[in-house]
């Protein structure tokens, strides 16, 4: 063992704080990606309502890439520092063998693969949790939009049956002032028609009387001499006169 | 003052006159008389009422000239007699007619008669003594007469009365 100005370590010692250090860093990684991720989802959840669900989708899909990768290289350029660093210890290590050296590199190299394993893992989990959230994103919106597209068909279905009954009840009102002038035309029409039937059967009529008469007038006329003829019109004169309320009143016989 | 002058026919005289007279044609007949007397009442050859009758109407001397006669005789003045064929004359100008229509000649029995019924009448303004019967023949009436007295129409042709007895008694709708 050699004493130096700078901090000695045994090879055994520099391992174990490098271990550490890697998974500290680790875990703050870890937490680091979490803390980021929920507040992209936040973010993202509060916009994905004004965002069609293709868009909102695609939106969370690139932010959890985009995420991943920040997080490989930024592990990556921690784990880069961290080797550096520990090859820097190991190289100012006058008391390290050949042998302590290849055993360290080989630990290094197990960290180093393992540390990418678990970064794998994680890349993979937060894929996997990006693709639930987005799916749920996804399925919430088309809840959203499914209830929206309900009630607006059920505004639109609503607005429908007002409008609807409306037109039923403007036509109705409509049909029956119609119906009202349509009756009320056709009942002048049929008046108009009734008195124009009964003139003309009256006028008809008159003409039948006036044919019958005149032909029985000419009949009775044939059986009738003068004597009889006179006789006859003085008996319906004074029958005529009576009925007109003319005021006969006969105080002489007539002469034969 | 216009003062109605009393006419110098009497309410008596006039209504044994137009009477007698009882139609138009025998009044236009009367009116000719008097106004013939009317001139030759003057005459210097003297003038007979009755010889001017038989001379104008032979042997058949009309009615009304004998009531006519009676009453010239009571005047005796020709002065009186003279006012009053002029008043005489201007009554049967201003006479109430009485037209009636009918189809054939009427016989002086229906004239009679006739004259009688409408004297008979209250309404009208017609009494015995202001009417004559005024005859007008009309061969389109086939049966019966027409009857205009007062403003009013009477008709008493024989197709009217049949034309009232087809409708009372609604021969159309029952016969035809």
């Amino acid at each position: 063992m050699y004493f130096t100005d700078e901090f000695l370590f045994t090879g055994d010692t520099h391992l174990v704080v490098v271990g550490y250090l890697l998974i500290v860093m680790a875990f703050l990684l870890f937490v680091y990606v979490v803390v980021v991720l929920n507040k992209k989802n936040l973010k993202r959840r509060k916009k994905k309502k004004a965002m069609s669900v293709d868009d909102i989708g695609e939106d969370a899909y690139q932010d959890a890439l985009q995420i991943l990768d920040k997080a490989r290289t930024d592990s990556l350029r921690i784990l880069s520092r961290a080797q550096l660093k520990a090859q820097n210890v190991l190289r100012s290590t006058y008391a390290i063998t050949q042998e302590s050296r290849k055993e360290l590199d080989d630990n290094l190299s197990e960290i180093y693969k393992k540390q990418a394993e678990s970064l794998e893992d994680i890349n993979k989990e937060l894929l996997q949790s990006y693709k639930h959230a987005v799916q749920q994103g996804k399925e919430e919106n088309i809840r959203t939009l499914y209830e929206t597209t309900e009630a607006m068909k059920r505004e639109a279905l609503s607005g429908v049956d007002e409008l609807k009954t409306a037109i039923k009840e403007e036509t109705l009102g409509a049909k029956r002032a119609l119906e009202g002038k349509i009756q009320m035309e056709y009942s002048k029409v049929e008046n108009e028609v009734e008195l124009y039937k009964q003139e003309k059967i009256k006028n008809l009529n008159n003409k039948i009387f006036d044919i019958l008469s005149e032909v029985y007038s000419r009949v009775i006329m044939q059986d009738l001499d003068q004597i009889k003829h006179e006789k006859l019109i003085l008996e319906l004169l004074k029958e005529e006169i009576n009925k007109s309320g003319m005021g006969y009143t006969p105080n002489s016989t007539l002469r034969e | 003052m216009n003062e109605k002058i009393q006419s110098a026919v009497s309410k008596k005289f006039r209504s044994s006159f137009f009477s007698s007279l009882k139609t138009k044609e025998k009044a236009n007949q009367a009116s000719d008389f008097i106004r013939l007397v009317l001139q030759g009442m003057f005459s210097t050859d003297g003038f007979d009422i009755k010889k001017m009758a038989e001379k104008n109407y032979g042997d058949n001397v009309p009615s009304w000239f004998e009531v006519l006669e009676v009453e010239l005789l009571e005047k005796g003045n020709s002065n009186v007699v003279r006012n009053f064929l002029l008043d005489l004359q201007e009554e049967i100008s201003k006479v109430l007619l009485v037209k009636v229509e009918l189809s054939f000649t009427p016989s002086d029995c229906f004239i009679e008669n006739l004259y009688q019924i409408v004297g008979e009448i209250k309404s009208c303004g017609v009494d015995k003594s202001n009417f004559l019967l005024d005859f007008d023949v009309d061969n389109s009436i086939t049966g019966g007469m027409k009857l205009y007295v007062g403003g009013k129409y009477v008709d008493v042709t024989l197709k009217s009365f049949l034309v009232g007895y087809l409708e009372k008694n609604d021969v159309i709708s029952r016969y035809l």
